[in-house]
C-alpha cells in the first residue's frame, strides 16, 4: 500500500476520487419543494397546502391569487425534482452502497393536521380504544409503536400511500392473541388539528376530527375470530 | 487556470495534521452506531420490523449481505446486529479502527436497507460519517490501536487533513439543504414564524405536550422558528469563515470580522444550543449526537493544543 502512496500518479488520483465524492453528495443534496410522493394534484388540494398557497399569495401582495401561485409552485417543484433526479441518477448506487446518500428534507413545514395511531377493539359490544399514540393509559404494545423505528414506519404510513397490509395483518394477529373476548378490531389513525394559540392558552383540549381506517386497503372493522380460526389446528 | 486550480486541489488534500479531531469524531460515531441499535434491542422490535418473524418477507435489494445470508431469519439479523455492535465498540476505543468503521458501515446499511420503511434522517448522517472514518486516520491517537502502536494512549503522529476537511463540508451541506427546503410561510421570515410551535404538537415527534406551556412563550417559538432557518440557510458562511481563516494574511473589513470573533465558536454555540433543544423537546432517536458527532472537525488538531495549553498555563 505505501507503495502505491509513493506513486507520482497517487496524489492525482486521490484528489479525483475526493472530487468524485464532493461531486456527488453535492448532487445528492439539491433541495426540493416537495419529494417525489407529494408530487400529486390530489395532495396539493389539501387544505393545508392550499392554506399554504393562500398565505403566501398574501405575502407577495399585489394581485397574486392562491391559485397562481399554486401553478407557479408546481412548475417549479417539478423542475426541481427533475433536475435533482437528473443530478442524483450517476450516484443512486454509489448513495446506496456506500451510505453516502444525502436525506436532508427534514421537518420542510409544520403539520396542521398531524395523525396520531389508535387501535380499538370491541368486546361484548363495547368500543375500547387499547392504544392512543401519546397516551400512558391506553398504551397495549407501546413499547414496540413508541420505539424510534417504530415510529419512523407509523409516520410514512400515515402520510403515504405505502402497503401496509402485513403491518395490519400483524396487529390483528395480536390482538386476537393477547384480547381472546374481542370480537372486532379498527386499527388506523385519528386526526388531531393543531391548537391555534389563542385555543391552547384557553386550555381546550384538541377534538380529534376523524378516525380514518378505512383507506388502509380492507373493511374499517375486521372480525378478530378470522385470525383465531387461521391459528387454530 | 484549471492545472493551477488542480494543483491547489491537490496542495489542499495533500495536507497533514494531528489526528484529535477526528479521533474525537470516531468516538462520538462509535457511540452512536451502540446508541441506534441499543434504542430498539430491548423492545423487541428488531424481530418485528427486520425478520420473518415479524413485518419483513424479503430484504430490500440494497441489503446485499442480508440477501446473500438468505432469508432475513431472527438468527441471522441479531448475529448481524451483535456484529455491528462490537464493530461500533471497536470504533469507539479504536481497536482496528478502519476494519471496524468498514464493518460498521457495510452491517449498519445492511440493517437500515432489510426494511427501508423504518429510516431515519440520522441514518444517513451516521453512514455518510462513517464512509469517511474508513479512510481516515482516527485511531492515530486515543485509540488501543495508538497504544499498540507506540505504548502510549495518545500521539502526535500526523494523519491527512483531507477527511476532516469533508466532514465540515458535509456538516454544511445538511443544515444548507435542510434549510433550503424549509419553505413553507411558517418558517420564512416575514410571516408568523410559526413552525416551531406547531411542530412541537405533532404526536410522532413531541417527546412531551408543551403546547398550553408554548402558546404562553409563543415568542420564544417564533424566535426558535427564525434562528433555526437563518443558522441553516447561512451554513455555507461557515466555508467562508474557513477561507478567511486561511488568508488571514489579505486584508479586507469582513475578513477581519469573521476572524476577530472565531465565527466557528458562535456557529457551533448556536448548533449545539440547537441540537439540545431538539434533543429535550423531541424524539427524533440518536439524531442530534450524531449529527454533533461531526463538530469536532470544526477545529484543527493544533487548534485543539493551543487551545488545551492556554488552559494548562493558567
Amino acid at each position: 500500500m505505501k507503495a502505491i502512496f509513493a506513486k507520482p500518479w497517487w496524489p492525482h488520483l486521490r484528489a479525483a476520487l475526493i472530487l468524485f465524492h464532493v461531486i456527488a453528495i453535492t448532487a445528492g443534496s439539491i433541495p426540493v419543494l416537495v419529494d417525489e410522493r407529494a408530487m400529486t394534484k390530489d395532495a396539493w388540494q389539501d387544505p393545508v397546502a392550499q392554506e399554504e398557497f393562500e398565505k403566501w399569495a398574501e405575502r407577495l401582495g399585489g394581485d397574486w391569487t392562491a391559485q397562481e401561485v399554486e401553478l407557479i409552485a408546481w412548475s417549479l417543484a417539478n423542475g426541481l425534482l427533475d433536475f435533482q433526479s437528473a443530478a442524483k441518477a450517476p450516484f443512486e448506487p454509489y448513495y446506496d452502497y456506500l451510505g453516502t446518500r444525502q436525506r436532508w428534507r427534514m421537518f420542510p413545514a409544520a403539520v396542521k393536521n398531524p395523525k396520531r395511531f389508535r387501535i380499538d377493539i370491541q368486546t361484548d359490544g363495547k368500543w375500547e380504544t387499547v392504544y392512543l399514540m401519546g397516551s400512558k393509559e391506553k398504551s397495549w404494545l407501546a413499547d414496540y409503536f413508541d420505539r424510534d423505528r417504530f415510529r419512523s414506519l407509523l409516520n410514512l404510513m400515515a402520510w403515504e400511500s405505502i402497503d401496509r397490509t402485513g403491518f395490519r395483518m400483524w396487529v390483528m394477529a395480536q390482538a386476537a392473541d393477547q384480547f381472546p373476548h374481542a370480537d372486532y378490531i379498527k386499527v388506523g389513525f385519528e386526526v388531531l388539528p393543531a391548537l391555534k394559540k389563542t385555543e391552547a392558552i384557553a386550555g381546550n383540549p384538541p377534538i380529534p376530527r376523524s378516525f380514518s381506517t378505512g383507506d388502509w386497503g380492507g373493511p374499517e372493522i375486521v372480525p378478530l375470530h378470522i385470525f383465531r380460526e387461521h391459528r387454530s389446528p | 487556470m484549471i492545472t493551477r486550480s488542480w494543483q491547489g486541489w491537490i496542495n489542499l488534500l495533500s495536507r497533514t495534521e494531528g489526528a484529535e479531531p477526528l479521533a474525537a469524531c470516531r468516538i462520538m460515531a462509535g457511540i452512536g452506531v451502540m446508541s441506534s441499535l441499543a434504542i430498539i434491542i430491548p423492545s423487541g422490535v428488531i424481530n418485528i420490523l427486520w425478520t420473518r418473524e415479524g413485518l419483513v418477507w424479503y430484504a430490500s435489494e440494497h441489503a446485499w449481505l442480508v440477501n446473500l445470508l438468505g432469508e432475513p431469519s431472527p438468527a441471522k439479523v441479531w448475529t448481524l446486529v451483535g456484529i455491528t455492535m462490537v464493530a461500533g465498540c471497536g470504533l469507539l476505543v479504536g481497536f482496528f479502527t478502519r476494519v471496524c468503521a468498514l464493518l460498521s458501515l457495510i452491517l449498519f446499511l445492511n440493517l437500515i436497507h432489510i426494511n427501508p420503511s423504518d429510516g431515519s434522517a440520522y441514518d444517513s448522517v451516521l453512514t455518510n460519517q462513517l464512509f469517511l472514518l474508513v479512510f481516515a486516520g482516527s485511531g492515530a491517537t486515543w485509540s488501543v490501536d495508538c497504544r499498540r502502536r507506540t505504548g502510549k494512549w495518545s500521539s502526535l503522529d500526523p494523519v491527512p487533513a483531507w477527511p476532516r476537511y469533508i466532514m465540515i463540508f458535509q456538516l454544511v451541506l445538511i443544515y444548507f439543504s435542510t434549510g433550503l427546503q424549509k419553505v413553507s410561510a411558517d418558517w420564512i421570515p416575514g410571516g408568523d414564524l410559526s413552525a416551531v410551535y406547531y411542530i412541537l404538537q405533532d404526536p410522532f415527534w413531541r417527546r412531551f405536550d408543551v403546547t398550553e406551556l408554548t402558546a404562553r412563550w409563543y415568542p420564544l417559538t417564533q424566535f426558535g422558528t427564525l434562528v433555526t432557518w437563518l443558522w441553516e440557510v447561512t451554513a455555507p458562511l461557515l466555508l467562508l469563515a474557513f477561507y478567511f481563516r486561511a488568508t488571514r494574511n489579505r486584508k479586507s473589513l469582513l475578513r477581519g470580522l469573521f476572524n476577530k470573533v472565531d465565527f466557528r465558536l458562535w456557529w457551533a454555540v448556536i448548533g449545539i444550543t440547537f441540537h439540545v433543544c431538539i434533543h429535550l423537546l423531541m424524539r427524533v432517536g440518536p439524531f442530534s449526537w450524531i449529527t454533533l458527532s461531526y463538530y469536532p472537525a470544526l477545529w484543527s488538531a493544533r487548534e485543539w493544543r493551543r487551545r488545551k495549553r492556554q488552559k494548562d498555563a493558567k
